[in-house]
Order: structure tokens, then sequence, then C-alpha cells
């Protein structure tokens, strides 16, 4: 997957006076034993709106979001978060930034508002200003019933919520989640999203999350970044992104390792199949052209007398992602 | 500065809330130096008896050492409470907020400082039962709880050093058991140093310093420039010490 990373639409340029909300620049990252988790990143996330950072485990999702949140330093290239130098002001954007983990990070043996109260008081958060900003978010996050509860009591997806709060207790200029609804219920999921959407529309916050959820990432974001391998394959809105597989997508599922090795040598072969891919067992093929196309690859497997199901769809978001992050058998 | 003082504080009274909701940890940790006390007197009584003693009785003797080893002991663990926010995520939480590196420290620190300090005054309570006197008055026991102050504030940061570096729980409690035994023996807390083989290095040993500092502050006639000295020479360990903890955040945000 190595090559220049492309972008389906122009780079949008942010104009001076409105830096971008983050701006990665070259960003390069190596662990001490030698993991280059960040091999040259460049993109820019949009003030206002949603940025989803998509790839496989181990992509570098979450060393990029330590970087720019200041945990981890970074080997080489820049990171700008609300017009401000990661590097040099180390500690404005610490105040600007609000950071949702993908590990757990509030303390089990305090009370959920023990937690939240520390994490107000250190943003300088005080009396009546302090109650009321905690009463909001533990409303907003329908907490507060079991505010008083040791977090340890708490379910993952209550957990979830409260890391969320203390994440938002200062308000920041940009909020970043890292796989923020990985243990989460999908009507507490969409109840997360609804809210992130709503802060991001009324209060100008800008958002970068990243996910596995595709459907999320496409409904959700502005712009899309898939990473793989520390690298940015490829960036652009979901609209581009889709556009950009312009032709039909033909699924099949082939269990036989045998027959399924023959379909796909055979159909690479077929100058209108651009691009084979696997989810598990299911092979999906990105065709170009017409109907005559179509025909030539339901021809292949006839010849293989595959006999299992098979659909014809419009490329998804899914399909850029197997596309560009890997899902070659 | 006004926002190191106030992250320190708002850092350690979290720490605190540990003591305070459990009393029993509290209980066990104010009564260890205590059962220590009674069972070396009884252990060590004839000591008093032999030529060169220099004090009235064992109990008059070890009162300063047990206090110094109390604190040792105690704060000698406050790396274990760095490893358990490290494990959590609370430190990573704290080291991308506006907190102060140092006052991540301090939050740690204060708490062992607090707790060295009633260890002492609980000791030195028991310790006038067992027929201990202490003729340099209120300046020496105030000497001597500064001096196991420094004493507890160094351990602790050291501790939190090893924590942070090491990052393993195994490894962190074998090396704390490796040391603290031989700092507390090859000291002056439980025997004088006439009584010990010359060439132990006693006199380079922190716990020796607040020992031989707190004994001389406590006695009818204090020499005064061995106190100062050795005040001197806890207090820039304790710096040094600090400095260090706060320096391995460093090593350790290269590894998150
Ligand atoms: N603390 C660390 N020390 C050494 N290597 C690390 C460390 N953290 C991550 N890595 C390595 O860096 C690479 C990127 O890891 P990262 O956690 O950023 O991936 P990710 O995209 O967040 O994956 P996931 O979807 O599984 O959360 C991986 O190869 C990982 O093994
Ligand atoms: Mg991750």
């Amino acid at each position: 997957m190595a090559g220049e990373p492309r972008t389906v639409a122009p780079a949008r340029a942010a104009p001076a006076a409105h830096p971008a909300a983050i701006e990665v620049r070259s960003l390069v990252k190596t662990y001490p034993r030698g993991v280059r988790a960040l091999d040259g990143i460049s993109f820019s996330a949009a003030r206002g709106e949603i940025t989803a950072v998509l790839g496989p485990n181990g992509a570098g999702k979450s060393t990029l979001i330590k970087a720019m949140a200041t945990l981890t330093g970074f080997d080489a290239g820049s990171i700008g978060v609300d017009g401000v130098d990661v590097r040099t002001r180390p500690a404005e954007v610490r105040r600007r930034i609000g950071v949702v983990s993908q590990s757990y990070s509030s303390d089990p043996s305090a009370t959920g508002y023990d937690n939240l109260r520390l994490q107000a008081r250190i943003y300088g958060l005080r009396g009546d200003r302090l109650r009321a900003r905690l009463h909001e978010l533990l409303d907003w996050m329908d907490l507060g019933s079991a505010a008083g509860r040791l977090v340890r009591t708490y379910s993952g997806g209550m957990r979830r919520r409260l890391e969320l709060a203390m994440g938002l207790v200062h308000e920041p200029a940009v909020l970043v989640l890292d796989e923020p609804t990985a243990a989460v219920d999908p009507v507490a999921a969409e109840g997360l999203w609804s809210l992130v959407t709503e802060l991001c529309r009324d209060r100008r916050m800008s958002v970068l999350l990243t996910t596995h959820q595709l459907d999320e990432a496409d409904r959700l974001a502005s712009w899309v970044v898939i990473l793989n391998q520390g690298a940015v394959v490829v960036q652009g809105s979901p609209q581009d992104l889709k556009e950009e597989l312009s032709g039909d997508v033909v699924a099949v599922r082939l269990t036989d390792p045998a027959t399924a090795r023959q379909v796909e040598a055979a159909m690479k072969r077929l100058a209108q199949v651009r691009n084979v891919a696997w989810t598990g067992a299911e092979l999906r093929a990105d065709i170009q052209g017409d109907a005559r196309a179509l025909g030539s690859v339901l021809e292949v497997l006839t010849a293989h007398s595959v006999t299992g199901p098979v659909s014809v769809s419009r490329p998804s978001l899914n399909d850029i992602y197997f596309r560009h992050a890997g899902g070659h058998r | 500065m006004k926002a190191v003082a106030e992250h320190s504080l708002l850092l350690s009274t979290r720490q605190l809330r540990v003591f305070t909701s459990r009393s029993w940890y509290l209980v066990a940790t104010l009564a260890q130096p205590l059962i220590w006390m009674v069972f070396l007197s009884g252990l060590l009584s004839g000591v008093a008896r032999l030529p060169g003693f220099p004090a009235a009785s064992y109990p008059q003797f070890l009162t300063p050492g047990m206090a110094a080893v109390g604190a040792m002991f105690g704060s000698a663990w406050a790396g274990l409470t760095m490893l358990m926010d490290l494990e959590r995520g609370v430190l990573d939480r704290l080291l991308m907020s506006p907190v102060r590196r140092v006052a991540i420290i301090t939050g740690n620190l204060i708490p062992q400082a607090l707790i060295a300090v009633v260890q002492t005054l609980v000791l030195l309570a028991a310790a006038l039962l067992l027929g201990v006197r202490y003729p340099g008055g209120p300046v020496g026991l105030t000497v001597m709880t500064a001096a196991v102050v420094l004493l507890a504030l160094t351990v602790a940061a050291l501790s939190n050093t090893l924590a942070l570096r090491v990052r393993s729980r195994e490894v962190q409690i074998t090396v704390i058991q490796l040391l603290i035994f031989p700092f507390a023996f090859l000291s002056t807390a439980f025997m004088p140093e006439g009584l010990m083989a010359s060439w132990l290095p006693t006199a380079l040993n922190p716990v020796s310093w607040v020992v031989d500092a707190s004994r001389t502050a406590l006695s009818a006639q204090p020499d005064w420039p061995a106190v100062w000295l050795r005040l001197g020479l806890l207090t820039a360990v304790c710096t040094v010490s600090v400095l260090t903890a706060v320096n391995a955040f460093r090593s350790y945000q290269r590894s998150v």
C-alpha cells in the first residue's frame, strides 16, 4: 500500500484567518522498539465539521490522536490544533482540545461526580460555574442518578458517557474521539452521535473521530481519512470517495478455498474488473462498464459452478475501505 | 506557581481519599512502626548495657531511628499508586490536561509527607509510655519531623521514578523489597555507629542523616552544625529526587 497518498477531491485550503481545526503535516512517529506507527501523514480537519479517521487495527489511529493531544512526542512533521502548534505550545493545545481515549481513563475507585469534578477543577472551573457545568453534563449524558456511585459499578456504556463528559468539561474547541462507540449499544451510539452533531452545529465545535463503523463515518463525517500502516492511503468527502468507484460491486460468497482461488484469478484477468477484495469469505469485485461487463463476471461464476447467492450493488464506503486498507486474502 | 500549588492540592486530596475511605488502612499504616518499636526494644534491650552505648535505654535510642525507617517503609510504596494511575489511564488523562508535570509528582508526594508526620507524632507519643524523654524540646521535635518528611519525600519520589521507568508491579515490588532492608539496617537507626563494623557505609545513607540529626537535636546539648549539615544534605537529595521523578515523565511519554 505504498505510494503517494491520494486525495480524491482537491484538498481544502483553510484561509489564514481561520486555521483548520487540526492540521497534520508529514507526521512521523517511531516507538522506542522501532515500530514506525506514523509514516508521514498529512491531512487537515475543517472547523465546525466532523472528520473521520478510518483504518484497520494497528493503522496508527490512536497514535495519531495521542500525538495531537500532546501525550506522546513525534519524530518529524507538525501538528496544529485550532491554529496552535503542538510542539511549541503544548500547554495551550491542552486547553483547546478535549480527548476521549480508546481505553478508559476515569478512576474506577472514585464516583462519577468526583471524576468529573476533578477534571473540571483542573481546567479552572469552580464555585457556581463548576456546579452548573457538572449538572449540565451529567444531565446530557444521562448520568444524573448514577453520579454518586463508584465508577467501577458502571456499565460499559455509562463509563463511555462519563469519559465523554470528562472530555467536554472545558468546552474544547476541538473534540477528539478514539472509537467512542466501540462498546456502546446501537441506541446509545445513536444518542452519542446526535449529541456530537449538535455540538458541532450549535457550538461550532470541531470533531475528529476514529471508528471501525464505516456507515458512521459515511453518515456523520464531511471528510474521511483512511490510514493503513501509518500512511494516508486516500482521503476525501464520503461522496467523492464513493464516486471514485463509479461501477458496480458484485459480491459472492465462496466457501471452498480452491474455487475461491480460481474465481479470484479469473476475475482479475477480466479487463472490466478493477479490483477484487475479500470480506471474510465474501469476494467483492469492483466492475467498470455496462451490462456486458456484468455478464462476463457472471460467466466466470457459472464456469466455476458457483451456485451461492450473488448480489450486485452500488459501491459503499466499505468497498473503498477494503480496496485501500487491505482485505486481500 | 499558583497553578502548581492548586493542582498539587487537588491531586493529593484525591489520593488521601484512600485513607479516609478505608480506616483499617490508616490504622495499619500508623501501627506498623509501633509494632516494630515494641519488638525491637525487647529483642535488642541488652544492647543498651554494652559499653559505649550512647543512650540511657534502647527505646530512647531507637525512637528517631524507628521514625525514619517507618517513613521510608511507608513512602517506598508511593510508586504503586502512580502505577495504578498509569494502568487505569488516569495518568494519561492528567498528562493531556493543563496539570503541570511537577504537580502530578507533588500530588503523589504530599500525602506521603502527611502520613509520615502523623506516623512520627503517634510514635513520639507512644515512646513516652516506654519512658523515652525529649530533652531537645519542641525545637528538637520539629527538626526530627522535618528530617523525616524530607526522607519520606525523597523515597516517595524515587519510588515514582522507578514506577514510571519500569512500569511493572512485579519489578517495582521486587526492587523496593530489595532496597528497603539494607537501607534500614545499614543505618544508625537500630545500632550505634561505634558497635558496627567500620567498613559499613552508614554515613552515606540518608536514613542515617535523619537519625543522626534527630538524635542530636533531641538531646540536651544539640550539635547544631551537625544538624544543619544533615538537613542540608537531605534537602539536596530530596530536590534531586523530585526533579528526577518529574523528568521520568519524558521517558514514559516517549513510550505511550
Ligand atoms: N506504546 C506502544 N509501544 C510500541 N508500539 C506501539 C505502542 N502503541 C502502539 N504501538 C504500535 O503502533 C502501531 C499503531 O498502533 P495504534 O494503536 O496507533 O493503532 P490503531 O490504528 O489505533 O489500532 P486499533 O484500531 O487496533 O485501535 C501498531 O503497530 C502498534 O503495535
Ligand atoms: Mg486505536
